[in-house]
This record gives structure tokens, C-alpha cells and sequence, in this order.
């Protein structure tokens, strides 16, 4: 067994406030968008809650983007233009087929590159537009009338809010994507103890 | 010639009722004759405490008004004044007596009598609002071409600052832009919304008479011409053809919504502790608070036409800068959503699935090494 220590711990702290947070904004969303099929709590608690996590995890990027671009970590994220077409092609075979037949990963993550190809495209736009993009709409819609100008130029209330929903439900869908993906390490649960412990065990290869 | 005389008779009772009725008529003071004085802007009058009131009436602005549109004359409120004699140096009694808007307008009177604002009056409040502390007595306008933000700046945001209260409320100032007090304050009157034409480069709203001309169409034949199916509602297809007639007539504008009382006599029962509160009320797809939906087309002259239009327009996305959370959301979008979900559902579900059926596979070929 090789153990790497793949995740330091602010990032650690950073990603399961990060997780929690958008959990509950989808679950707090789903509460607000269908508050006439299902009614956990009133309205305005679910509005409330909403709001209060939407800015805790509004900062929770901030910070997170501050200290990637400024550490310079940020590179983890772009795929190479190797990686960006065969890369991400050899790592689509392997979940689609390889995985079935107990092939090896086609990637071993280092400190200095965490992601396989996918990961790094799907990390990518995740991180540098749907999150700032659900931030940005989820801000605008907290003050209709006060930022009725930029609201205006973007098309109106309506549009504003079919961004975030629309982005809402991809979320919902990534969080099933993404908890499951997290099961395919050489364990169900090596990938998720290496997200709370910050060391991912690998396997040592019989041939290489 | 039977029919003839029917008709020579009818002639001769209307002359002799119109003979009639003219002396009544010459009777009645004209207005004219009052304002022969209160026409005059320097026209005061000196208070003991030496300070000096206005007691000039604006003749062109009196004759715009409500009252003055509908020849209402000065005596039918001065009801007091009932003959002007020239030769006191005051032409009629002084002071002249108290004017009961209910006289004409009971069933306001009746709604205004049961509401906070008399029960204030009655406890001696002072600044508690009778009719014309809200309505202004000889400039009055009619009410149905105002929008939400203007109802408000006439008359409860004048004596009330509801940024004081309302704290339980998120989005104070949206709210009342969008909704009229009355709407929570006036529960009995019943509520609609208003979609108007707004020009967001000009930030104006269009008057009727530039829509109409711009369509080529009239206030009467508009519905005619719109309500393919004749059922007297445009319904989503319908409207869609207009906004299409719109954009072909080059008239940029957007749909502006707003949840405003029904301008019925119970909007005075102005009540306290009966506010609505839950939000659940109004955001909400059943909510019966967004029925009725009109789509206004103001006159000159402070009235408005009301086309009703179907509730569903509101759900589509021909009105876009108007939306209550769950109460105006377009369904389709949750359809969108729910294959979303769905898919990354299926996709971790199959995945499992086949990862579950391939276990032997993968067994055997280990224990084959
Ligand atoms: C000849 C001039 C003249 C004419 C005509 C006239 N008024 Fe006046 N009016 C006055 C004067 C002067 C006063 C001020 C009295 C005072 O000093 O209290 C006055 C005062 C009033 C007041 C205020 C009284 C108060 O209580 O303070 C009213 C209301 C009024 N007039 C209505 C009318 C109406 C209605 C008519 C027509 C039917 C009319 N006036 C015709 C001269 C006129
Ligand atoms: C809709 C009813 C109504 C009509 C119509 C009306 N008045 Fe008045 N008028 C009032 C009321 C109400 C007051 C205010 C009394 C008060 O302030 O106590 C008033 C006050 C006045 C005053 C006192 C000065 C002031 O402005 O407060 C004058 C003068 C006057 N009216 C003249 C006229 C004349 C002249 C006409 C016709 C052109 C006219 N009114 C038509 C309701 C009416
Ligand atoms: C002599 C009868 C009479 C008196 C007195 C009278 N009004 Fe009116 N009022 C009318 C008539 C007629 C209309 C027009 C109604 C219509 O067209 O639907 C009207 C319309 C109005 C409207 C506009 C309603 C709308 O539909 O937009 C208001 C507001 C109003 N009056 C307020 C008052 C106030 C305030 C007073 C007392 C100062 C008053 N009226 C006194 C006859 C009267
Ligand atoms: C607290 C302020 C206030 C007072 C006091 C008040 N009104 Fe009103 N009135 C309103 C408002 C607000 C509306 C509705 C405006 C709207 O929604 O378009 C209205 C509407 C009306 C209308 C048109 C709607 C209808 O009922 O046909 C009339 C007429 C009217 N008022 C007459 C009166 C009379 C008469 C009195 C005195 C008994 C009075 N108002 C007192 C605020 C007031
Ligand atoms: C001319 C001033 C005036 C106008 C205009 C006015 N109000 Fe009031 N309002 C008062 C006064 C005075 C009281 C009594 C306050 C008190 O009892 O301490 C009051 C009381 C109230 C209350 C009860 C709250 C309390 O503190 O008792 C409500 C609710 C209210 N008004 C709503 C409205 C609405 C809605 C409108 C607009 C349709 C309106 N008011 C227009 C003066 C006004
Ligand atoms: C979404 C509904 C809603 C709207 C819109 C709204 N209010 Fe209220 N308002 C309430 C409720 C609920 C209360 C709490 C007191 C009650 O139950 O009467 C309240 C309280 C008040 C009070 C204090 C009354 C008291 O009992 O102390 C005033 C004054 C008031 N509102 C005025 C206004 C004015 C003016 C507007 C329009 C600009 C407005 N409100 C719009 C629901 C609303
Ligand atoms: C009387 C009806 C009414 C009540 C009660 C009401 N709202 Fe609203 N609310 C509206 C309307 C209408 C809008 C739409 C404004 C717009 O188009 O921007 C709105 C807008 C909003 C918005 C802005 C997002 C959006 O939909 O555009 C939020 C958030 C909101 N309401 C929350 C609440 C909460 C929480 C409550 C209860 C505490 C509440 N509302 C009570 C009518 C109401
Ligand atoms: C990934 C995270 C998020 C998800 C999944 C999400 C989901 C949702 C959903 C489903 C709605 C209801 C929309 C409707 O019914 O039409 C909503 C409304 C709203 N969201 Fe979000 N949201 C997220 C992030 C944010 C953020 C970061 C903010 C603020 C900074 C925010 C602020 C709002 C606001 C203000 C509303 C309007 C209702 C309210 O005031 O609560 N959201 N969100």
C-alpha cells in the first residue's frame, strides 16, 4: 500500500463546508422551488436558511478561489492539451468499460496533480463558472429591486432565476454524480477517508 | 299613420320636460360663477393668527379631475351654498359647512368606518386620514391607470414608513414595489395583477394610446382583434401573437407585473392584526391571489383598460421581469430539471448496477492470474 497525502487540511475543512453547504442549498432550494408538494418548514424559514448559507458559501468561495490563484494551485485545474483529448478519452474508457474488468486506473494522483483528466474539465467549470455564475444569480435575486439594473440588462427576474434553478438542478444531479464517482476508489471508501484524513492509499502495482 | 303621431307625440314630451327642467337647471349655480372669484390665484383669506390660506381652485385643473370630468359642480359638494347673494361682501355663508363625500360615495364611507384610520379619527389621533387627507377633495383623479409604486407615494407612504415594521418580511423594498399595502392591509378587497407595457431605455411607462396607435388597433377592437377563439381571455397562444404584433410594430417594450388591490370600496378596511402574513399566501401555484391577470391600457384621462389575460401567461417566458417564487414558475422548467436529476440518478444507479453484475468477472480473472 503507497500512502499519499493528497489533501491538506484547509483544503479539507474548505471542501466538506463547501459539500454541506451546497447540500443544503439544494435541499433548502427544493424546499422554496416545490414549497405547494413538499413543506418541511415554512417558507420563510426555508428563504431564511437559504440566504444565510448562500452567503456563508458565497465567502466559502471567495476564500477557496483566493488561495488557489495565489498559491498558484489553480494549474490543478486546467487539463493539458494532452490530457484535454487522450487523456480524458483513455479515462472515459475505464470508467465505461475497464473499471468492469478490474483494469488498473489509467491516472494515480500526486500532491501536484490531483485530477484525472475528467475531473480536472468537470472541477473546471464547476469551480470557475456554475459556482460564481449560482453565486452571482443567488446575490442578484436576494435584492430584486436593488439591483433591478444589472437584473434588467440580464433580461429580467424570470431569467435570473431560470439560471439558478437551471444550475440548481445540475447541482442536484452532480452531487448523485459526484458522491457516487466517490465509491470507485480501490475501496468504496478510500477516496472519501482520504478527503477526511488528507492521505490516499493506493495500491502498489504488480507490474508497471 | 299611427306610427307618425307616436313620434310627433314623443317629441312634444321632451320639449315640454326639457322646458321643465331648464329653469332647475338656470337655478343651479355654475361653476363659473365661483370661480369668477376662486378662479383668482391671488384669491386668500387672512387667519386671525395672521398666516394667510389659499382660496384659489385651478379652473383647468379642477375641470381634469374626476369630479369636474363628470360635471360634478362646485354646490353638489358645497351643498350648503345654496344661492349666491352679491350684495354681502362674502357672496354666501361662512364657513361654508363640512363636505360628506359619503353622500355620493356611501359604500366607501361604509368600509372607511370600520377601519383603523376611523377608529383613530374617533380616539382623536391626530393626523388620523378622513377621505380628502387621502384623496385630495377638487383634483381627484381616477385610480385605475396608477401603478403600485404611485398608489403608495399618494397616500400611505405619505403618513407610514413601512420600512419600520415588516421586519419578519425578506425583501422589504421589492415587496412594496410589487405589492400594493392594501393587498395585505385591505384583505376584503380582493386582489389582481396588472401587466403594463414598460420601456426600460426611457423607463417609462407606454400609455393605451401609443400601444393602440403603434397596433393599429382601437381601446374597443383590441380584444376583437387579439381573442382569436373569442372566449374573452387571451390565453398564452393569444398572447404570443401580441407580443409578436408588438415586436413587428416596433414598440421595445417589456411586460411590467404587480399585484394591486380591485380598486372596491373595501380597500378603506384598512385593518390592524388581519394583515396577511404567510408567505404561502401568495407564493404559491395555487395561490388564488394571481387568478385574475389584466393587461392594462391607460387613457388620458386617469382611467384604464383591463384585458384579462389567462394566469398562465404569467408562467411563461413572455413575462420575464415579473416573478414570484413557486407562484408564477414555469413548469416546464421542471421538467428540464426533473431529466436532469433523473439522469445523473441512471447514471449512478447503471453504474452500480453493472459494477454489482461484474463482480464474478472481476474475481474470477484475479484468481486467473
Ligand atoms: C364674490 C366672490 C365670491 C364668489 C362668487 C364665491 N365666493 Fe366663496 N368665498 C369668497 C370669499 C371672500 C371667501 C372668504 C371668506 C372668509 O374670509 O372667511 C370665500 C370662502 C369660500 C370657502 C371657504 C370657506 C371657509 O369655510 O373657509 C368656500 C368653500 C367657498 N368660498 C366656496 C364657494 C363656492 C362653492 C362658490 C360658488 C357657489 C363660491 N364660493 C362663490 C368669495 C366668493
Ligand atoms: C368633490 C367635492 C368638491 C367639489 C366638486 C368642490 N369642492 Fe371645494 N372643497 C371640497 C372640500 C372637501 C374642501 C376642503 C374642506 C377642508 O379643507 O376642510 C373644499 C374646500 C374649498 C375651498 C376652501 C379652500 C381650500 O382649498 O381648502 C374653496 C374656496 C372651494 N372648496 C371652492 C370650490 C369651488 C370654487 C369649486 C368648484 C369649481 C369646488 N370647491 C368644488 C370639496 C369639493
Ligand atoms: C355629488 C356627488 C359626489 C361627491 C359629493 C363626491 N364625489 Fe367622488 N365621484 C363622484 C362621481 C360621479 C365620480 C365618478 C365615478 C365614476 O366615473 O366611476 C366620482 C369619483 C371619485 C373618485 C375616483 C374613483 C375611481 O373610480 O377612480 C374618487 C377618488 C372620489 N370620487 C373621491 C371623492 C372624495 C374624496 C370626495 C369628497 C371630498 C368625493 N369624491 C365627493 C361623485 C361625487
Ligand atoms: C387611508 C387613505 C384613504 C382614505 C382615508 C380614503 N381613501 Fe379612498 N382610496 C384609497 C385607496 C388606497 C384607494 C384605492 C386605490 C387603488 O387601489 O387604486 C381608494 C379608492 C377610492 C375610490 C375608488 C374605488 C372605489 O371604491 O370605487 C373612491 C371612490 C374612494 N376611494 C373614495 C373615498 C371616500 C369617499 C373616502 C372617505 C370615506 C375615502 N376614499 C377615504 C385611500 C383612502
Ligand atoms: C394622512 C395620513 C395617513 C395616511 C395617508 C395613511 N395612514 Fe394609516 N394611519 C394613520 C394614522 C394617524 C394611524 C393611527 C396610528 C395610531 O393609532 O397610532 C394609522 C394607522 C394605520 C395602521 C394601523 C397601525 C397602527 O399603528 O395602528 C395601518 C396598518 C395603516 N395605517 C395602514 C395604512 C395604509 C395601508 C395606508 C394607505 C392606503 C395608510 N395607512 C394611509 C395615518 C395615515
Ligand atoms: C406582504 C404583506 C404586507 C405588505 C405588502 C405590507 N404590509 Fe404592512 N404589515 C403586514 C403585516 C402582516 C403587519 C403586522 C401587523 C398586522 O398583522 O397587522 C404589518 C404591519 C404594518 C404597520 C404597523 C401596524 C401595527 O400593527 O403595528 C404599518 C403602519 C404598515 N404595516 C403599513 C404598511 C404600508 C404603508 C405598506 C405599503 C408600503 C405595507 N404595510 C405593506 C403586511 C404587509
Ligand atoms: C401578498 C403576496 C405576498 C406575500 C404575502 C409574500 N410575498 Fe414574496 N413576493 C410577492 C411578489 C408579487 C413578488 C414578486 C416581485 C418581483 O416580481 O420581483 C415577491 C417576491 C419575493 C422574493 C424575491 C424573489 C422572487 O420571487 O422574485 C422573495 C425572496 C420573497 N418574495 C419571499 C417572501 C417571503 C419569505 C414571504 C413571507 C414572509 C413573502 N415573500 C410573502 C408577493 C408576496
Ligand atoms: C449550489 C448552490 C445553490 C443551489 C442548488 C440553489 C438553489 C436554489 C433554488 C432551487 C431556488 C428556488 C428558485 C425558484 O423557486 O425559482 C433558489 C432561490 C434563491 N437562491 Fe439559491 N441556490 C444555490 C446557491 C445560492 C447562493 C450561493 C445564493 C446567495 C448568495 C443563493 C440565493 C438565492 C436567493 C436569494 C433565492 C431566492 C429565494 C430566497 O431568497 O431564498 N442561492 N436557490
Amino acid at each position: 500500500m503507497k500512502r499519499i497525502y493528497l489533501h491538506p487540511i484547509p483544503v479539507r475543512i474548505w471542501h466538506w463546508l463547501h459539500a454541506f453547504g451546497i447540500a443544503f442549498l439544494v435541499l433548502s432550494g427544493i424546499q422554496i422551488r416545490f414549497a405547494d408538494y413538499i413543506l418541511v418548514v415554512p417558507l420563510k424559514k426555508a428563504v431564511e436558511l437559504h440566504n444565510l448559507v448562500g452567503l456563508i458559501v458565497a465567502v466559502d468561495y471567495l476564500l477557496w478561489f483566493t488561495f488557489y490563484v495565489f498559491t498558484g494551485r489553480i494549474r490543478t485545474y486546467f487539463p493539458t492539451a494532452e490530457e484535454l483529448i487522450l487523456g480524458s478519452m483513455r479515462q472515459a474508457v475505464y470508467y465505461g468499460y475497464g473499471i468492469f474488468r478490474g483494469d488498473p486506473s489509467p491516472f494515480h494522483p500526486t500532491p501536484e496533480n490531483k485530477f484525472n483528466p475528467m475531473q480536472k474539465m468537470a472541477y473546471l467549470f464547476i469551480m470557475l463558472f456554475f459556482i460564481p455564475i449560482q453565486i452571482l444569480t443567488g446575490f442578484l435575486l436576494w435584492n430584486i429591486k436593488g439591483y433591478r439594473e444589472i437584473i434588467d440588462f440580464m433580461g429580467g427576474v424570470k431569467i435570473v432565476d431560470t439560471i439558478h434553478v437551471l444550475l440548481f438542478f445540475f447541482f442536484f444531479a452532480f452531487i448523485i454524480a459526484h458522491a457516487y464517482l466517490a465509491t470507485l476508489g480501490h475501496t468504496p471508501w478510500a477516496h472519501f477517508k482520504a478527503m477526511i484524513t488528507g492521505w490516499e492509499e493506493e495500491p502498489e502495482e504488480e507490474h508497471s | 299613420m299611427k306610427g307618425q303621431r307616436w313620434k310627433w307625440l314623443f317629441v312634444a314630451f321632451m320639449s315640454l320636460s326639457f322646458l321643465l327642467v331648464l329653469p332647475l337647471h338656470l337655478q343651479a349655480i355654475e361653476n363659473s360663477e365661483c370661480l369668477d372669484c376662486h378662479g383668482d390665484p391671488d384669491m386668500v383669506k387672512e387667519l386671525p393668527s395672521g398666516k394667510t390660506i389659499s382660496l384659489y381652485v385651478n379652473p383647468k385643473k379642477f375641470e381634469a379631475s374626476v369630479h369636474g370630468q363628470n360635471e360634478i359642480a362646485c354646490t353638489d359638494c358645497h351643498s350648503d351654498i345654496t344661492e349666491l347673494n352679491y350684495d354681502q361682501e362674502v357672496p354666501h355663508p361662512v364657513p361654508v359647512a363640512f363636505v360628506n363625500c359619503t353622500d355620493c360615495h356611501d359604500e366607501e364611507g361604509t368600509a372607511y368606518e370600520e377601519s383603523v384610520h376611523a377608529a383613530a379619527r374617533v380616539k382623536g389621533v391626530k393626523g388620523a386620514p378622513i377621505c380628502y387627507n387621502c384623496h385630495d377633495f377638487h383634483y381627484t383623479k381616477y385610480l385605475y391607470g396608477d401603478t403600485v409604486v404611485q398608489l403608495e407615494n399618494k397616500f400611505c407612504l405619505r403618513c407610514h414608513n413601512p420600512n419600520k415594521y415588516h421586519k419578519w418580511l425578506p425583501q422589504k423594498k421589492t415587496h412594496f414595489e410589487y405589492v400594493m399595502c392594501a393587498v395585505c392591509h385591505a384583505p376584503d378587497v380582493g386582489r389582481h395583477i396588472n401587466l403594463r407595457l414598460y420601456d426600460l431605455m426611457s423607463e417609462k411607462f407606454l400609455t393605451g394610446e401609443e400601444i393602440v396607435q403603434k397596433l393599429g388597433v382601437t381601446f374597443d377592437n383590441f380584444m376583437d382583434k387579439m381573442d382569436l377563439n373569442k372566449d374573452g381571455v387571451l390565453d398564452t397562444k393569444e398572447f404570443h401573437r401580441l407580443v409578436r404584433e408588438l415586436r413587428i410594430n416596433k414598440v421595445r417594450a417589456i411586460f411590467w407585473g404587480e399585484m394591486t388591490d380591485n380598486l372596491k370600496p373595501e380597500v378603506h378596511k384598512v385593518t390592524k392584526g388581519r394583515a396577511i402574513k404567510k408567505c404561502e399566501t401568495c407564493h404559491s401555484i395555487k395561490s388564488p391571489f394571481f387568478d385574475k391577470v389584466y393587461l392594462i391600457f391607460t387613457h388620458p384621462t386617469g382611467k384604464a383598460e383591463h384585458y384579462p389575460l389567462k394566469r398562465k401567461v404569467l408562467q411563461s417566458f413572455y413575462v420575464t421581469h415579473f416573478y414570484a417564487i413557486d407562484a408564477t414558475r414555469v413548469k416546464l422548467l421542471d421538467v428540464i430539471g426533473l431529466l436532469i436529476v433523473l439522469g445523473g440518478v441512471a447514471f449512478a444507479g447503471g453504474h452500480l448496477t453493472l459494477r454489482i453484475l461484474t463482480i464474478p468477472l472481476r474475481r474470477r480473472r484475479r484468481e486467473g492470474r
